[in-house]
């Protein structure tokens, strides 16, 4: 069995600053980290890998040469494979174009059963890339996914989360899963691991790679969105502020709740 | 100044005030005062001298030993209003120094190292550090520890094997005396001369302490006033927990960053922990040896729901853990020694394969994080089976042993704790031969099992030359412990240093020396 992880590199969570002129993040000087769904989603991998025993783990990222770090703590965590989509014809992408360029990475890879991606990304945070890529590898996806059951070379079972519960979907492979954090842990990567990742290559895919790809619908040019504007909402203030014992607490609070006529 | 007065209102506005980490109470003062200037701190000593009032001196509140805890009627001294980083200066010999308030929390230092020059207030002399490339090092593993409480316990932590205890990065101390005088101590500028320390203080009080003979435990020790051949007053007053002087400036000296790379290993047992671990002491670039035993490990996983993170699966087969750290620099990396690690820790058992890597930040934080995570689940515990048994507390050892017989004696402890059955967590500073043994009773009858073993293993650390306390220091709770280890005479000593700079034993009565004493104070 082949499974390919999508993994991106975000900006470590506790350093994110944002220029207050621009209202855009500011990347430079900040480490980058493995976006922590990607965790899940490797570790997921893994187990699955250790349940079938035999099955080969390709990790992807689409971003500059630097995403090379990502890839090789993925190796470190006991991924196989490492492949970096770069290109300055890459840049620009929104998540369209993103989707569009990582699915046709993805068809370079050869026979590929399983993908698995975070649920989204903690800096773009939209979501959509997962589903983008099955759609354009005209693959079905389970979203949300936060348990596999079951899964063989040709299906898969997995519970995936609901608002109001969780369904239980089978899914035919080839297809596509996006996974949620409660459906591991991440292990650490052990030195042994660390050492490999040192060791293995990571091979890139630049656009002239990308054969079956439309040139126009790749990078900026491929990308429908455009920003107009992007700024820092403006903090609240104002607001009250209650103190006291619990009892009363929540006595005040039950009032002010029943004040505002939010419940009857 | 803000000061509140009488017991009612500051029982009522103020509880947590009343006890430390230790949870122990020991009364209620008639006053606390949140002191943000030196001229603060002098007005509220001599405002104590005046209504005679003790003073207790409340840092961080992270102690375990029940130091800061306020006796009842004294003058409280809260330092949690005066907590600013003042400026850097370098040392004409290059050392760099930096200056804060006592009420700088340890977390605070850390975070003004990452980028001092953006610090939320302008710091002077910010701009001699470059972003993240200096260490303050002792780093015990509380960083709500407040600067002025670490150096009043001498506190130590995971990089003392390597940099020693807080003692050591002291540089400078601007103190107010018991009488409410001030004096601003730089290394080097008293020395013991005879046997003698001769001062003036800068309001023209002179002062002469006699300098203790006794000879310390010849293991890492926090226990009692220091000693040592050849010594500056600041050590004495380093780790003096509050009763000589109150610490209002504090210059500590910081050290270039060097590249740490960590490393969790897993073993099958405490013996092949340890052998690894004699290993490492001979690695002049490792900066820290921690140790986690079954027990400890397995309140980790216990408490999976409470952790602050999420737990990975740790390995079923090797349930004991050593933690290290490595010092890289350009010429040495980690690397270099790869091959001869890698065989050695086969060798006892573990492998590269069984051990998690903490060699980018992010992980080392992990590791970090699972590290403090230890101590806290155990306090947890506590606290819920205090709910059924109100009177029960943790007890937990602070000793340090002689290398020579620290595995035979801590093998025998342990016996004895398995052997009780009682529930337990064993962890710590492997490296200098210091572990705390924790015992969790869920019982009264329990807690006096635990009280019993206690007992026992103090006297088992004396008679073997180790140390009731090598870290936590004495504070309210283990007086009697150090009288055990040091013997009436060494108090006496010490109780004469006391009086020769607080005669009135205003400061932090009863912390360190009983109180009354029972040596009469020579004034
Ligand atoms: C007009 C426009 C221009 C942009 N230009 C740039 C640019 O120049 N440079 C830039 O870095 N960003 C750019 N972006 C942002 C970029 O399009 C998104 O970050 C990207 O599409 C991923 O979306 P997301 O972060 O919301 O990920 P989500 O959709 O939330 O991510 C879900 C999952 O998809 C996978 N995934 C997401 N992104 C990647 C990736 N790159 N490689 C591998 N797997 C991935 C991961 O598994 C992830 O957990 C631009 C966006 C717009 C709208
Ligand atoms: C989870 C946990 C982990 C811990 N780990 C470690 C560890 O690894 N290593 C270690 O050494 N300790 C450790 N401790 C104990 C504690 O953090 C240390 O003893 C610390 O030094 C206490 O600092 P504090 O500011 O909280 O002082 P407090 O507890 O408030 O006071 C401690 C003593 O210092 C005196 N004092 C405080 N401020 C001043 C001042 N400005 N001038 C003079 N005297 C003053 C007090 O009167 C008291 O005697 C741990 C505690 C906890 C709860």
């Amino acid at each position: 069995m082949n499974i390919v992880v999508c993994i991106k590199q975000v900006p470590g969570t506790t350093q994110v600053k944002i220029n207050p002129d621009t209202g855009t993040l500011i990347r430079a000087g900040v480490e980058a980290v493995v976006n922590p769904f990607d965790e899940y989603a490797i570790e997921e991998a893994l187990r699955i890998k250790e349940r079938l025993g035999t099955c080969v783990i390709k990790v992807i990222s689409m971003g500059p040469p630097q995403a090379e770090d990502v890839l090789k703590s993925a190796i470190a965590m006991g991924a196989d494979e490492a492949y970096l989509v770069t290109d300055r014809a890459f840049a620009g992408s929104d998540t369209w174009a993103t989707s569009y360029t990582l699915a046709n990475a993805i068809k370079t890879l050869g026979k590929v059963d399983l993908i698995i991606c975070g649920k989204q990304a903690i800096d773009g945070d939209t979501a959509q890339v997962g589903p983008g890529v099955a759609e354009m590898l005209g693959i079905p996806f389970v979203a949300w996914v936060r348990k596999v059951e079951d899964v063989s070379e040709t299906q898969i079972r997995v519970e995936r989360m609901m608002e109001d519960g969780y369904e239980v979907v089978d899914m035919p492979l080839p297809g596509l899963m996006t996974v949620v954090k409660e459906i591991n842990v991440p292990r650490m990567a052990s030195l042994k691991g660390k050492m490999r990742a040192k060791k293995t290559a990571v091979a890139t895919i630049n656009a002239e790679a990308l054969k079956a790809a439309d040139k126009e619908k790749i990078g900026l040019k491929g990308s429908p969105t455009q920003v107009l504007r992007s700024f820092v909402p403006q903090r609240k203030t104002g607001g009250e502020k209650m103190g006291g014992e619990t009892g009363d607490l929540v006595n005040k609070i039950k009032s002010t709740i029943l004040d505002l006529g939010v419940i009857r | 100044m803000k000061t509140i007065h009488g017991k009612q209102i500051i029982r009522e506005t103020l509880p947590e005030l009343l006890y430390d980490e230790s949870r122990f109470t020991f009364g209620i003062p008639d006053a606390v005062c949140f002191p943000q200037t030196t001229a603060d701190v002098r007005d509220a000593v001599l405002e104590a001298n005046r209504a005679g009032l003790s003073i207790t001196i409340i840092g961080g509140k992270t102690g375990i030993a029940g130091g800061s805890v306020p006796i009842d009627g004294c003058m409280a001294l809260c330092f949690s209003e005066m907590g600013k980083i003042i400026r850097v200066s370098q040392e004409p010999g290059g050392a760099m120094i930096l200056h804060c308030d006592p009420g700088v929390t340890l977390a605070g230092i850390t975070e003004f190292l990452k980028d001092p020059a953006s610090w939320k207030y302008p710091v002077e002399g910010a701009g001699l550090l470059s972003p993240g490339t200096w260490l303050y090092a002792p780093d015990p593993t509380e960083t709500a520890a407040q600067l002025g409480g670490t150096i009043a316990t001498n506190a130590s932590g995971a990089h003392s094997f390597r940099f020693g205890p807080t003692r050591k990065h002291v540089h400078e101390l601007v103190t107010v005396l018991a009488n409410g005088d001030t004096i601003c101590l730089k290394r080097g500028d008293c020395r013991e001369k005879n046997g003698i320390f001769a001062f003036t203080s800068d309001q023209g009080t002179p002062f002469t302490v006699r300098k203790p003979l006794y000879r310390p435990p010849a293991v890492k020790n926090a226990g009692g006033y220091f000693a040592g051949p050849d010594m500056d007053l600041l050590d004495l007053f380093v780790g003096s927990e509050g009763t000589l002087g109150i610490f209002v400036e504090c210059g500590i000296r910081l050290l270039p960053l060097p590249r740490f790379a960590a490393g969790l290993s897993f073993f099958a047992d405490r013996k092949s922990s340890f052998d690894a671990a004699a290993f490492l002491r001979g690695q002049a670039r490792v900066s820290a040896i921690e140790y986690f035993d079954e027990s400890a490990l397995r309140f980790l996983e216990q408490s999976r729901s409470e952790l602050p993170f999420d737990l990975p699966q740790l390995p079923p087969d090797r349930r004991n853990a050593v933690y290290w750290e490595y010092m890289e620099d350009e010429g040495s990396p980690f690397e270099d020694r790869m091959d001869e690690w890698e065989s050695m820790l086969t060798q006892h058992g573990s492998s590269f394969e069984s051990t998690w890597s903490g060699f980018e930040p992010g992980e080392m934080e992990r590791l970090k994080a699972l590290r403090h995570a230890i101590p806290e689940t155990v306090n947890n515990a506590i606290a819920r089976y205090k709910r059924d048994c109100p009177d029960i507390r943790k007890v937990s050892t602070d000793t340090a042993l002689p290398a020579p017989v620290f595995e035979q004696i801590f093998g025998e402890y342990i016996a004895r704790i398995t052997e009780s059955k009682l529930e337990h967590a064993v962890f710590g500073h492997l490296g200098d031969f210091h572990l705390h043994i924790n015992l969790v009773p869920r019982t009264t009858a329990e807690l006096a099992v635990a009280k019993r073993l206690y007992e026992d293993m103090m006297r088992d650390t004396i008679d073997a030359g180790g140390t009731v306390s090598a870290e936590h220091g004495i504070g309210k709770l283990k007086t009697g412990y150090l009288r055990m280890m040091y013997g009436d005479a060494a108090i006496a000593e010490m109780a004469a240093v006391k009086s020769a700079l607080d005669p009135l034993w205003l400061l932090n009565r009863g912390t360190l020396l009983e109180y009354p004493p029972e040596t009469a104070p020579s004034t």
